[in-house]
């Protein structure tokens, strides 16, 4: 130590022991410090990724958020489907103290046996769906049981509040939200929207806290043409000729006839999308099922024959003497006028136009008719139809064609057919879905089908003539005669088809398909519908007896629907569909 | 030890020894002042988390109620139930010569806006 040293620790007054002390203290203090540091180094820097996705995994919680289906409205925007969310019991196995009680208790509880309960409970899988869209008092008895391991989730359901109506138009969805049949199938897309996923931060209670996420996009909303007042009016009327005639199933069709679009699609049977799996019987007949539709393809054969100047409305036709030995007609008429073909529904005068107007015209003109392709209709499982290349038709087919044998049609294609002659000659193809909207309001899918005529406006009112004239009353009547639409005057065809036996291949003599095509009002024509009742096996079978009375009743009640004022002096008391005195039309 | 020098300087030194320690000091409090602001922060971030949290499944719960309601209402009018109920209090369908349809007069339409004072100067 040096003099200086001396002094210096003199002058400070603290030993040398003391000194050293304070200078170990310091270190080991200094070391402690570092050593903190360089632990919360690690903590915060060094490991900081292991130890995020440990915190991670514990307090944050992802989540898949599933999207709403869109609704579905009618024309007027009432609901026709709708979701809303309901119970569903779930399990995680691995959480199950006791499977066999638990299992017997569940039994108990929701519908399904102990085995299959405690089968799955018994699995290694750390969620299983134990009943889906339970009732509400289900749900809460699961709930008061307080099951360890059982638990209950919020589903979205999808809902039919009209029950049946448009039951086969809507087609339903299943358990996972997905589009089964019908619209819901066809825009199943559009509907289903997109799910969304969330990260929330999971407290110590077990609170969750949004922190991120993408939300989801709910599906868009589709608003039909459908409107569900003359969609009831419609299946009503169709319910009620298929039982009273005992027939097989029945359809009809309601289009406005200046935009083609579908006010009514009503089958039957028919089925409540509701419940699952009611509607395996049941379809859209109006686009499934193609029909040989006998006399009511007469308007369109003549139509066209008129249109092309092979005829006039006025041109005589001898009806005694039929081009081929099979064709026969049920009135006993002599010479009918090209109108009086279509109002008396002769097979042979049909024939004969059909003969002097030739293969190519008749067949190009039921192209530009609709037949033989597909509609375009946003439905599933539309057929096309049957319409051989007219190229390819002998004479004989050339003459059965004309009244509806040999090829075959939709009722929707029937009814957009019929749409265009009211329509002045102006072909739509016809549309159920009027726009679809996103949950903004943006529209994303408008229909804009192009119109195209299909004959001249001139043959078209010549057309809506005969048509009415079908109407017309006493012992050379039309076909339609004794059918009353009250308050309104319509024009229409009566259509009575024997049906193919695909066995024997023989059309039967005891299987029919009666059908009616009309416009109302025949002056100015709002509404085309078509109804085809297949094998109507009570009695009765001719078009104008089994089907007629169901176009009067539709065409009545839903003009009155739509403000069309009545006209005083025609039948206002009743639809007389069992009166019919001369039945034997085709 | 350099700081061992620092803190035995002599009493003529101590001034600028209280200087450096009340900055030190002020540092401290600086620090900690930082940290409760962090703090603070966080768990605001954290409240209005909980925050969000609660109004977004509140809204979600208003639209599940309001889904309810448009569903019950479609199914308290749909066209059969309508029917049956008419039915019921002995209601028909009235013959079409018997509908006039009444359209409003443009003078009946402006009556209401005169009166109110709105009628549109042309």
């Amino acid at each position: 130590m040096t003099e200086a040293q001396i002094g210096a620790q003199r002058a400070s007054g603290i030993p040398r022991a003391a000194k050293i002390r304070a200078i170990i203290a310091g270190a080991v203090l200094s070391l402690a410090i570092v050593g903190v540091g360089y632990r919360a180094w690690l903590l915060q820097i060094g490991d900081a990724e292991h130890y995020r996705t440990l915190a991670e995994r514990q307090h944050e919680i992802r989540f898949a958020i599933p999207a709403p289906r869109g609704d579905i409205l009618d024309a007027n925007r009432q609901p026709l489907a709708i979701s809303a969310d309901v119970d569903s019991i779930w399990a995680s196995p691995r959480e199950v103290r006791d499977v066999t009680a638990t299992a017997e208790r569940l039994a108990q509880l929701l519908p399904g046996d102990a085995a299959a309960y405690e089968a799955k409970l018994g699995s290694s899988h750390r969620f299983v769906w134990l009943a889906r869209h339970v009732a509400p008092d289900v749900a809460a008895a699961v709930r008061a049981a307080k099951l360890p391991g059982i638990d209950i989730a919020r589903e979205p359901r999808r809902w039919y509040p009209a029950r049946s109506l448009a039951g086969p138009v809507l087609g339903g969805a299943d358990v996972d939200g997905r589009g089964i049949d019908g619209v819901e199938k066809a825009l199943d897309v559009l509907l289903a929207g997109k799910g969304g996923e969330a990260t929330a931060l999971r407290d110590a209670r077990g609170h969750a806290m949004f922190e991120d996420g993408s939300r989801a996009e709910p599906g868009a909303t589709v608003q039909l043409t459908l409107d569900r007042t003359i969609e009831a009016i419609a299946e009503d009327a169709i319910a009620d000729a298929v039982v009273s005639h005992q027939a097989r199933s029945g359809v009809a069709v309601v289009l406005d006839v200046a935009t083609s679009q579908v006010l009514a699609l009503a089958s039957y049977p028919t089925f409540d999308p509701n419940t699952a799996g009611a509607g395996s019987s049941a379809r859209d007949r109006a686009v499934t099922d193609a029909y040989e539709a006998g006399s009511v393809m007469k308007v369109f054969s003549v139509a066209i024959a008129l249109d092309a100047g092979a005829v006039t409305a006025d041109t005589p036709i001898d009806v005694t003497t039929p081009p081929y030995r099979f064709i026969h007609d049920v009135e006993h008429d002599t010479v009918l006028t090209v109108g009086g073909v279509v109002k008396r529904s002769s097979n042979v005068g049909a024939a004969k136009i059909a003969l002097r107007l030739g293969r190519l015209p008749l067949y190009a003109g039921l192209q530009r008719f609709g037949f033989g392709t597909r509609t375009g209709i946003e439905l599933p499982g539309e057929q096309s139809g049957m319409l051989r290349s007219g190229k390819t038709w002998r004479e004989i087919e050339l003459a059965t064609i004309a009244y509806g044998y040999g090829l075959t049609v939709t009722p929707l294609q029937a009814a957009a057919g019929l749409a265009a002659i009211g329509n002045g000659g102006v072909y739509r193809s016809p549309r159920i879905v009027a726009r679809v909207t996103d949950a903004s309001g943006a529209t994303l899918y408008t229909p804009a089908p192009e119109p195209h005529r299909v004959i001249a406006a001139e043959t078209a009112a010549v057309m809506k003539t005969i048509l009415a004239s079908v109407f017309d009353k006493g012992r050379d009547g039309g076909t339609a005669k004794d059918l009353d639409v009250p308050g309104f005057r319509c024009g229409g065809k009566t259509g009575t088809a024997h049906k193919y036996d695909p066995v024997t291949h023989q059309y039967a003599n005891d299987r029919y398909l009666s059908s009616f095509a009309g416009l109302a009002p025949i002056d100015a024509p709002r509404i085309a519908v078509v109804v085809m009742v297949d094998e109507p096996s009570g009695g009765d079978y001719y078009g104008g007896k089994v089907a007629g009375p169901v176009f009067g009743v539709i065409a009545s009640q839903v003009l009155r629907y739509l403000g069309v004022p009545g006209q005083s002096g025609l039948q206002a008391s009743g639809l007389q569909a069992g009166s019919a005195s001369h039945p034997e039309a085709h | 030890v350099q700081l061992y020098r620092l803190l035995a300087r002599r009493s003529s030194d101590a001034a600028s020894v209280r200087a450096i320690a009340a900055t030190l000091v002020a540092v401290a409090c600086l620090a900690v002042a930082l940290g409760v602001l962090r703090v603070e922060h966080e768990h605001e971030v954290l409240q209005l988390g909980y925050r969000i949290a609660h109004e977004q499944a509140r809204l979600d719960a208003l639209h599940e109620v309001r889904r309810r309601l448009d569903l019950e209402r479609a199914a308290l009018t749909a066209p059969d139930r309508i029917r049956r109920l008419a039915t019921e209090l002995g209601m028909t369908s009235v013959a079409p010569d018997r509908i006039r349809i009444v359209r409003r007069s443009p003078l009946a339409s402006a009556e209401p806006a005169r009166a109110s004072g709105l009628t549109e100067q042309r």
